[in-house]
C-alpha cells in the first residue's frame, strides 16, 4: 500500500511539472551514462544529466533497469550511495529514496548530492534495488571535483539537525537576474538526510568588493522534494555573495550572519 | 585675453577626469562644477553628458566586459559667480537618466541627482601686474593657484529608497572635497600645464531601508577616501579654437560597513579626456568632449570603466570691475 501511495505520489509530482514545463522532443538525450552494474540477469544503467561523471554536489539523475534485457518500465528504483573512507568510518549522502520511471526521459529519475570527492582513502559504493525486488549490492563508483558546486552545512543549535544546503542553479551565473535553485536536507546524529519541504526561504545577494546588493530578487519558494526556487540579480559582473536565511515553523534554523554561496558572475 | 580663455578652458576640462562612478552606473556627485577666469562676473552652463559603461574591473584587476547595454544620461544646469579676484562659487544641479537593458528588470529611470556646491579660493594668478620702483610689471613665472572646497549634497535618490538599479540617482550621503589646483604657461597664448589634486571624504550613512524595505537591522556604510589627480595640456590653435588632453584617475580607501573596514575593497582607475572649445564670441563657450578608460585587464580596481561623450555650452557675464586685474 505504501508503495502505492509513493507511486501515486510521484505520478501526480511529475504530472504537475509537465504543465508548465515544454518538453524537449527528446529528453532521454540530455542525459549521459555514467555507469553500468549488473548481477546474474539484472542490469542498472546510471545516467546523468550533468554530463558523463557524477560530480561533488547536486546531480540529477537517471536509471535504466534490464531484466534479462527487457527493460523495465514500472514501479521504482532505490539507489543508495554511501561513502566508506579506510579508517572504518561510512556515512550517507542526501539522495532520492525513491526514483520513479519517467514517461519522457524513459529512465527512473532521480537525483544525489555527493558530498565528497572520491579519493585514495575514501570510496563511494552504492546499492541499486527494483521495486525492492533484486538488488545489486556495493558497486564501486567515483565522484570527481565540480567548480560550480555549493554545499553548506550546519548545525541548528535548538533542534540539533544537520543541515545541508545544495545549490542546483546557477552554476554559470551572468548579469542580470538569474534562477537561483538550491535544495535543503537535514539529517539527525548523520543518520541518513531527508528533504525538508517546510522552510522559508529570504536571500540577499551582495557584492563585498563594492558594498551594494541588489534590488528585484525573488525569495525561494519550495517547489518539490526538498527544491526551492527564486530569483537572484546580480548588477554588474565581479564576485557576488548570496545570503540565505531560512527558517522552519517560523524559528531561524541559519546562523547569523546566515549562510551564503558564492557566484563569479561574469 | 587668450590666457584668459585658456584658464577657462583648463578649469572647466581638468574636473571631468575625477569623475569616476564609485557604485554601479547610477550613483551622482559630480565635481566638475564650472569655474570663471578673473574677466568673468558669473556664468550659465547647460551640461549634456552620455556615459556608456562597457564593463568593470574586479577586485583582482581583471576587466570584465558588460554583457548587457548600461548607459547614463545627464543634463545639468550649472552657474558660477565671482565674489572678487581671490574668491568665487558655483552650482551644479544634475538630472540623471538610467538604463540597463536586463531581461525582466526596469530599465529606464531618472531623477534629479546629488547637487554640488563648489567654491575656491585663488592665491595667484598668472601675469599679475605689480608695482616695482614705482613702475607697473607683469609677474611672468608666479602660476596660477588655488584652493578648491566641494560639497555634494544628497538629493538624489539613492539604493536606500529606489525601487531598482535605474531609480538611483544619487550616493544617498554627503561628500566633502578639498583641493589645490595649479596652472603653468609655458608658451604664451599657445601651450599650458596644470595640475589638479583633490581629496574627497564619504560621511558615513545609516540603512533603515534597502531599496525600500525596512530592514530588521539597520546598518552603516561610508565610502573610502578618495584621492583624486589630474594633468592637463592646454592648447590654444587661435583666437576661436582651443584643444586640451588631460590624464587622470583616482585612488580610493576600502569602504567600512558598521566601521569595519572591508579588505581589498579600494578602488583606482585612470582616464584621458580629450576636448576641444569654441569660442564663437567674447561670452560664449561649446565645448564638446570624450573621457575613456582603457578597457583592459590591470588598468583599474572594483571600479566601472565607460567612455563619456559630454558637451558643454556656457553663457558669460562680464567681469567690467577694474580692481580685478
Amino acid at each position: 500500500m505504501k508503495y502505492i501511495l509513493y507511486i501515486l505520489s510521484g505520478l501526480l509530482l511529475f504530472s504537475c511539472k509537465g504543465e508548465d514545463i515544454i518538453a524537449p522532443e527528446n529528453p532521454e538525450s540530455e542525459y549521459t551514462k555514467v555507469l553500468t552494474v549488473d548481477s546474474s540477469n539484472y542490469k542498472f544503467e546510471l545516467y546523468s544529466a550533468f554530463g558523463s561523471s557524477l560530480l561533488v554536489g547536486y546531480n540529477e539523475l537517471g536509471i535504466k533497469v534490464f531484466e534479462n534485457n527487457v527493460e523495465k518500465t514500472d514501479g521504482f528504483v532505490r539507489y543508495v550511495p554511501s561513502m566508506f573512507h579506510t579508517g572504518g568510518q561510512a556515512h550517507k549522502t542526501p539522495y532520492k529514496e525513491f526514483f520513479y520511471y519517467n514517461t519522457q526521459k524513459k529512465m527512473y529519475t532521480g537525483y544525489a548530492c555527493y558530498i565528497m570527492l572520491s579519493d585514495t582513502t575514501s570510496f563511494w559504493i552504492s546499492d541499486y534495488s527494483y521495486n525492492d525486488i533484486f538488488t545489486v549490492k556495493r558497486k564501486f563508483f567515483d565522484v570527481y571535483p565540480n567548480p560550480g558546486s555549493q554545499m553548506r552545512f550546519w548545525l541548528d543549535l535548538n533542534t540539533n539537525f544537520l543541515y545541508l544546503l545544495t545549490l542546483i542553479q546557477p552554476a554559470d551565473p551572468k548579469t542580470g537576474l538569474n534562477t537561483y535553485k538550491c535544495i535543503l536536507h537535514k539529517s539527525f546524529e548523520n543518520s541518513g538526510y531527508s528533504e525538508v519541504d517546510s522552510a522559508r526561504m529570504f536571500i540577499r545577494p551582495w557584492m563585498p568588493s563594492h558594498g551594494h546588493g541588489s534590488s528585484s530578487n525573488v525569495n525561494p519558494v519550495w517547489i518539490n522534494n526538498g527544491i526551492y526556487e527564486g530569483k537572484t540579480n546580480f548588477t554588474m559582473a565581479g564576485n557576488w555573495y548570496v545570503y540565505d536565511s531560512i527558517s522552519v515553523n517560523n524559528q531561524f534554523i541559519t546562523p547569523n550572519p546566515p549562510i551564503y554561496f558564492v557566484f563569479d558572475v561574469r | 585675453m587668450s590666457k584668459k580663455i585658456i584658464l577657462i578652458l583648463f578649469v572647466l576640462i581638468i574636473f571631468k577626469p575625477v569623475f569616476t562612478l564609485a557604485q554601479v552606473c547610477c550613483g551622482g556627485g559630480v565635481y566638475d562644477v564650472a569655474v570663471l577666469s578673473l574677466n568673468k562676473k558669473a556664468l550659465f552652463n547647460f551640461g549634456y553628458k552620455f556615459d556608456n559603461f562597457m564593463g568593470v574591473w574586479d577586485s583582482e584587476k581583471e576587466w570584465r566586459e558588460n554583457n548587457n547595454t548600461v548607459y547614463q544620461m545627464i543634463p545639468s544646469l550649472s552657474s558660477a559667480y565671482r565674489f572678487n579676484k581671490q574668491i568665487q562659487a558655483g552650482v551644479l544641479i544634475p538630472f540623471n537618466i538610467n538604463k540597463i537593458e536586463s531581461p525582466g528588470l526596469p530599465s529606464n529611470g531618472s531623477g534629479i541627482g546629488d547637487i554640488v556646491i563648489n567654491g575656491r579660493y585663488e592665491f595667484f594668478h598668472e601675469y599679475g601686474l605689480y608695482k616695482e620702483k614705482g613702475k607697473l610689471k607683469r609677474d611672468e613665472s608666479t602660476p596660477y593657484l588655488a584652493a578648491t572646497l566641494g560639497f555634494t549634497f544628497p538629493t538624489g535618490k539613492s539604493d536606500e529608497t529606489a525601487d531598482s538599479e535605474v531609480d538611483i540617482t544619487g550616493k544617498g550621503y554627503f561628500t566633502s572635497n578639498l583641493g589645490i589646483s595649479a596652472i603653468k604657461t609655458i608658451f604664451r597664448d599657445k601651450l599650458q600645464l596644470g595640475a589638479d589634486l583633490s581629496w574627497q571624504h564619504s560621511f558615513e550613512k545609516t540603512y533603515e531601508k534597502y531599496y525600500g524595505e525596512e530592514l530588521s537591522q539597520t546598518y552603516t556604510r561610508q565610502q573610502g577616501d578618495r584621492f583624486n589627480y589630474a594633468l592637463t595640456v592646454n592648447y590654444l590653435v587661435n583666437y576661436w579654437h582651443a584643444l586640451s588632453f588631460s590624464f587622470g584617475g583616482f585612488l580610493m580607501n576600502n569602504y567600512k560597513l558598521d566601521d569595519s573596514e572591508q579588505d581589498n575593497t579600494n578602488e583606482n582607475a585612470i582616464n584621458f579626456v580629450l576636448s576641444y572649445t569654441y569660442y564663437p564670441s567674447e561670452v560664449i563657450r561649446i565645448s564638446p568632449l570624450i573621457k575613456w578608460n582603457i578597457f583592459s585587464s590591470g588598468i583599474g580596481k572594483n571600479a566601472p570603466g565607460s567612455y563619456l561623450l559630454g558637451l558643454n555650452v556656457v553663457y558669460y557675464i562680464e567681469n567690467l570691475t577694474l580692481d580685478n586685474f
